[in-house]
């Protein structure tokens, strides 16, 4: 099928672990190596900020099932540089591993708003779940600096374990990822448990060193709290590639996740043009990144095109048990197809997205049937 | 090969659904049903299968190798 004998693999989550089923599954029987930067076994990070952060579920559950015959997998290998010339992945301790093939799948970070000498929290590896976990059982209060879903789950999760909860955005929290609507039916749901929220459009400013103490809002005031986490979303972890490409943009993939002759990626590092897209985006999700990693795969083994599927995400927030497929346009009204906002369970669908979008709220639906109605979305309006 | 529930860490995402159909499914209730519960994956499913344990974000399904 092909002439790879040896191909390596960087990156040690999700997307590196599907690529390796799949490439096995695909029929690649040759050697795999799977250099992952951190120490420890493989996990998932949908439960970080649900299941593991709300105390519903242990750490051992995040842990990914890996079939150690599969694959070399090397935890604690960081990849520092990529010498093109040469097909050599170069590590932090100076080794260089030879491929014929490459899947760079080294995923993201949290973005961080602070300077480097502040001891600034965030929630984005399964260290840093367990120690927030632990230290919200003393702690009375918590400002959450962000926007997103991940900001919602942490505050679900302290609020639940009795903290007062302050969330400080620069707009309107979930308005650009959510629209107006579902995004005024969650803030609703975190208001009723006492959440409250801070606009500060000029961003803030994170006050203390060791440990944070409070932000400072545009208007001057500090607000202050046990607790200040982070959750500004993440950023590709590209820059061991510079040398060997243009990462000013992150690392830009083509429809088949390709990057380059015998080197594709996927998950949260790649940046995708999918079909109906501008311009390449990233979508640091958990469908996403195993879709990718297959497409990925098929690639690199010069195999047919594996379909993409619409994007899917979802949340659990303050009661409501939330599911979308497609991209939610922002500026446009969703169709109510059964329940109701009012009831907080329904059935919703946007036309006049990249994709066509539908979402569950509290509402049972199989995944294909969600993504079939996002679909079908879609498709109505282009006739 | 066989994959073992654990109920208690279902949540009823049913992404396990969407890769694996054959093997899995969400009831009205959002309950899993599971098609070779107790018995051995059929060989040819064994791939579908490990994609569906793969996939489940809570790690609610349990791979049991025969004999072990």
């Amino acid at each position: 099928m092909t002439d790879l004998h040896r191909i390596v693999i960087v990156g040690g989550s999700i997307a590196a672990v599907t690529a390796v089923d799949s490439l096995r599954s695909m029929g690649y029987s040759g050697e795999l190596v799977v250099l992952g930067a951190e120490t420890g076994r493989p996990y998932a990070r949908p439960p970080l900020s649900k299941g593991l952060l709300n105390g519903v579920s242990d750490s051992e559950s995040c842990i990914l099932q890996v079939d150690d015959s599969s694959a070399d997998f090397r935890s604690g290998a960081c990849a520092v540089d990529l010498d093109r010339h040469d097909s050599q992945v170069i590590l932090a301790d100076g080794e260089r591993v030879p491929f014929d093939g490459l899947i760079v799948a080294t995923g993201a970070r949290a973005r961080r708003i602070g300077q480097p000498n502040q001891n600034e929290k965030v929630v984005r590896t399964l260290g840093d779940s367990l120690s927030l976990r632990e230290v919200m059982r003393t702690s009375d209060s918590m400002i959450i600096v962000g926007a997103g879903f991940l900001a919602f789950e942490i505050a679900t999760a302290a609020a639940r374990a009795g903290l007062t909860v302050t969330i400080v955005s620069r707009s309107t929290p979930l308005r650009a990822i959510a629209g107006p609507h579902l995004a005024k039916l969650v803030i609703d749901a975190a208001r009723q448990a006492g959440v409250d929220f801070v606009t500060s459009a000029a961003g803030v400013r994170l006050v203390g060193h060791e440990r944070i103490t409070g932000v400072e809002v545009d208007d001057g005031t500090t607000l202050t709290a046990d607790l200040v986490i982070t959750a500004a979303g993440c950023l590709p972890n590209v820059e061991w590639l510079a040398s060997a490409f243009d990462v000013s943009n992150g690392l830009v993939v083509d429809e088949r996740m390709r990057v380059a002759p015998r080197i594709v990626a996927a998950g949260d590092v790649a940046s995708w043009r999918g079909p109906g897209r501008s311009h390449p985006r990233r979508t640091p999700l958990w469908m996403s990144a195993i879709a990718q990693a297959r497409a990925a795969s098929a690639s690199l083994l010069q195999l047919d095109p594996i379909p993409m599927p619409a994007q899917y995400a979802w949340t659990e927030v303050f009661g409501l048990d939330v599911k979308i497929a497609g991209t939610i346009p922002p500026r446009v009204s969703p169709v109510v197809i059964d329940g109701s906002f009012a009831e907080r369970r329904a059935l919703v669908t946007w036309t006049g997205g990249e994709s066509g979008a539908a979402a569950a709220v509290n509402y049972h639906l199989p995944i294909a049937r969600l993504k079939a109605l996002a679909r079908q979305t879609r498709e109505t309006m282009s006739v | 090969m066989r994959v073992d529930v654990i109920r208690p860490r279902c949540e009823g995402h049913g992404l396990c659904e969407e890769v694996a159909p054959a093997i899995f499914s969400l009831d009205a209730d959002g309950e899993l049903i599971h098609a070779f519960e107790g018995q051995e994956i059929p060989a040819e499913l064994e791939a579908t299968a490990r994609a569906a344990v793969t996939v489940c974000p809570v790690a609610a399904l349990l791979i049991e190798r025969s004999g072990q």
